[in-house]
């Protein structure tokens, strides 16, 4: 006999026991009572125990509020070296680990010119620093025994010694490349929370096993003959009624959505107004909205949630706002969640219209920017094959009316009285090719929340190809990732490029997807711009790909700019390290002959590129 | 509760108004139901920080407890089913906070709704009640108790095995 046939005998003895209880008194009636008490409490039990066998799902509705989530700097070494921790045979990690940070080490002390026996001789010694943890752990020494003090601060069953020689390693490291510690206040935020929404109706389960509470109510007042109790019970009754009341709402809600500006400039903030109404002929006692609002955009203030009692032909509004960035974004139909009076059940459906938000790059740089002047810093970068007003020799060719008397070679004139004029390397506006960094690995952010690098390193991209066009006669535009996207300077212009960045799915602000390989890129490069030209790279150069393709490039003979945005943060050891990682890297390139750009976060472009210029200059 | 997340206020109001009124009830006439009611305050307030369903259902086994105590210290039978019916609307604001917590923040403004469920909840308890004691009043006690309960119960769950199907 199934569940359902027991409650329906249980229900009927009941009413049995009502037809025949007035018949007796409550008093002295045990050999009644106590049977039927018993049987209550059963009863109370089983329907309690059901409450807690049933399977809860909320329905959720995810975070619209958050930006879509990126990968921090570090983030994925800081799995790594969480997975370390603890005793277990996981010397292979370990080893992977000590071996990316001595790789490190080499390529930050290389600088102090030691040769490569000297520097692994340098090294192992320890001399390198003070800290004889940092100087074991690099030379492969097992990590020291903790002090008392320290062995009690640390959680049983862990073993970090490990992991503490690697900070103080990272730690010391830092301190030598001049890295200097970043952990802005987070700022308050919804953390990610996940999304169950599906379409449909269903039961919410909220008043499962309140039937529980009056039987249980009423067989403790038969047992113990409190007449008190018993009629209280008839209330629990009332809920178990009451549970199976609710039927699923007829869906008959309209949304609209109106933006306060369909195509605003980046950093503005849009007012979204949602209109929910009813059209229907009863009332809709609970009605709970989340907006769709695109992942890529976030909420600035207000919210895009709400709730509302909504009797037939009336409207809530629900207004928030969005702060635009760079892209096409839409907002998807609002998710509905309907529930009666009661709460049992609830239907949830998408409604309401998509709605598309244009916002176009400026291109266009603050009137006090240096950048303008800035440029001429790159546009003199590329050397031209005719001679003419520069700094490096070219030839000595005989004298023209006209010349300037400081190009005169004096001392020709001396030894065989011949007037001739020196003549060096012309340097003058050539071509220049604004290169974006849209790989995955650019799309690292500050915060898990926060506008990616990538999306920097792309609006950068976007300003420098402006303000160069203004300069130099023949600029490019080329996308470094997966999606490929060449505009070479003959096809490009401002209006093209801001309508690409705004479209094209190379500059899309979500991930990027296939694969991108290094060779592959460099020979389209070389096949397409074959003419000398100087490469502006942006790139927050949070992997060793970015920073091997600059030097590639170089290699080539093409001149190389890195505007490098910077993403990473100190919050955590693999923060630090990533941290690490990139001022070692553009150290590098430095050494290279590469012009750097380290754009801090929340800088102006232009204060960047000033503070690079001083650099230049010095 | 500062991520945003956090249970929806004036649940959390509701729901502590109301097992209030329990600990009131119950503590006027026994200490056991006091120190229940008491317990049962304290489940709510763990149930809200930890968000814990767990909890409230902790809190209305506590305060139903409290309740029951108090009806076999002679509390009178209004009072009892006042008791009960608060026990219910704490359990049932404290699920709704938690509920509307998580789907539409704290940010959100959803006041009318929780209040629209809320008086429904009151109105279906002491309106249940409220028929029972008036069925023992026209029937001028020839009707005992237990005979009414036994009568709604069984009623509701006959009710109950219709809604399964």
């Amino acid at each position: 006999m199934n569940r359902r046939r027991w409650t329906a005998v249980v229900a009927v003895a009941l009413l049995a026991l009502a037809a025949v209880l007035p018949l007796v008194s409550v008093e002295g009636s045990t050999a009644v009572l106590l049977p039927a008490g018993v049987l209550l409490l059963s009863l109370a039990f089983a329907l309690g125990f059901r409450r807690l066998m049933v399977e809860r799902t909320l329905t959720t509705f995810g975070t619209p509020e958050r930006l879509r989530s990126s990968l921090t700097p570090g983030e994925t070494l800081d799995g790594e070296i969480e997975v370390l921790r603890g005793s277990g045979g996981r010397q292979f990690g370990r080893d992977q680990l000590r071996e990316r940070l001595r790789t490190l080490a080499e390529d930050l002390l290389a600088r102090r010119g030691l040769g490569e026996d000297e520097l692994d001789a340098y090294i192992r010694s320890g001399e390198w620093t003070d800290d004889g943890v940092a100087a074991g752990f690099l030379r492969g020494d097992d990590p020291p025994t903790p002090s008392l003090r320290d062995w009690l601060r640390t959680p049983f069953g862990t073993d970090d010694n490990f992991v503490t020689a690697l900070d103080r390693t990272a730690a010391e490291l830092s301190r030598i490349a001049g890295v200097e510690s970043s952990t802005p206040q987070d700022e308050d935020r919804l953390p990610e929370h996940p999304n169950s929404a599906a379409e449909g109706a269903k039961h919410t389960h909220h008043w499962r096993g309140i039937a529980a509470l009056g039987v249980a109510t009423l067989a403790v007042g038969v047992l113990t003959e409190t007449p008190s109790l018993v009629l209280a019970s008839t209330a629990g009754a009332g809920y178990a009624a009451y549970a199976r009341l609710g039927r699923p709402p007829e869906p008959t809600l309209t949304v609209e959505r109106t933006l306060s500006e369909t195509e605003p400039a980046p950093g503005e903030d849009v007012t979204v107004t949602l209109t929910v109404r009813n059209e229907g002929e009863n009332p809709v006692s609970d009605c709970r909205v989340v907006d769709g609002v695109p992942s890529d955009i976030a909420v600035v203030s207000g919210t895009p949630r709400g709730s509302a009692v909504l009797p037939p032909d009336s409207t809530t509004h629900i207004e928030y706002a969005v702060r635009a960035r760079r892209g096409v974004h839409e907002f998807a139909p609002a998710w509905v969640c309907l529930r009666p009076v009661s709460e049992t059940v609830e239907r949830t459906e998408r409604t309401g219209p998509t709605t598309e938000l244009v916002c176009r790059p400026r291109l266009d740089l603050p009137s006090d920017a240096p950048i303008r002047r800035r440029t001429t810093r790159f546009t003199g970068q590329v050397r031209t094959a005719t001679g003419g007003r520069g700094l490096a020799f070219h030839s000595v060719r005989e004298y023209r009316r006209g010349d300037s008397p400081t190009r005169i070679d004096w001392k020709r004139l001396a030894r065989s009285g011949e007037l001739a004029t020196v003549t060096y390397t012309e340097e003058r506006a050539g071509r220049i090719v604004v290169a974006a960094d849209t790989r995955e690995a650019a799309r690292v952010a500050s915060a898990p929340d926060e506008p990616a690098a990538k999306d920097r390193g792309v609006s950068a991209a976007g300003d420098l190809f402006a303000a160069f066009s203004a300069e130099a006669d023949t600029v490019g535009l080329v996308a470094v990732g997966p999606e490929p996207c060449w505009l070479q300077a003959h096809e490009a212009s401002v209006p093209r490029v801001r309508e690409l960045l705004t479209r094209h799915p190379a500059f899309d602000t979500g991930p990027s997807e296939g694969t991108w390989y290094l060779r592959d890129w460099l020979d389209e490069f070389r096949r397409r711009f074959r003419r000398p030209a100087h490469v502006v790279f942006c790139s927050p150069l949070c992997d060793s790909g970015s920073a091997t393709l600059a030097r590639y490039l170089v290699s080539y003979g093409y001149p190389v700019t890195v505007v490098s945005p910077d993403p990473t943060m100190s919050r955590t050891l693999g923060g630090r390290i990533a941290r690490l990682e990139r001022a070692v890297r553009l150290g590098a390139l430095r050494g290279a002959g590469v012009h750097t750009v380290d754009w801090k976060r929340e800088e102006p472009l232009a204060a960047a590129l000033a503070r690079a210029e001083t650099r230049w200059s010095g | 509760m500062s991520d945003g997340f956090g249970p929806a206020r004036p649940s959390v109001a509701v729901s502590f108004a109301s097992a209030a009124v329990v600990v009131a009830l119950a503590g006027a006439v026994s200490t056991f139901g006091l120190a229940f009611g008491v317990l049962g305050l304290g489940a709510l307030v763990v149930a809200f920080v930890r968000r814990s369903r767990l909890a409230c259902g902790c809190s209305l086994g506590a305060l139903w407890v409290a309740t029951v105590a108090a009806a076999l210290s002679g509390l009178p039978a209004e009072a009892v089913a006042t008791a009960l019916v608060a026990t219910v609307l704490a359990w049932d604001a404290a699920g709704r906070a938690l509920t509307l917590g998580q789907q539409l923040t704290t940010a959100a403004a959803s006041g009318r709704v929780e209040a629209l469920h809320a008086a429904a909840t009151l109105l279906v308890g002491l309106g249940a009640f409220a028929v029972a004691a008036a069925f023992r009043v026209v029937t001028n006690g020839v009707g005992t108790p237990v005979a009414v309960a036994a009568l709604t119960v069984g009623a509701a769950l006959l009710l109950a095995v219709i809604g399964d199907g």
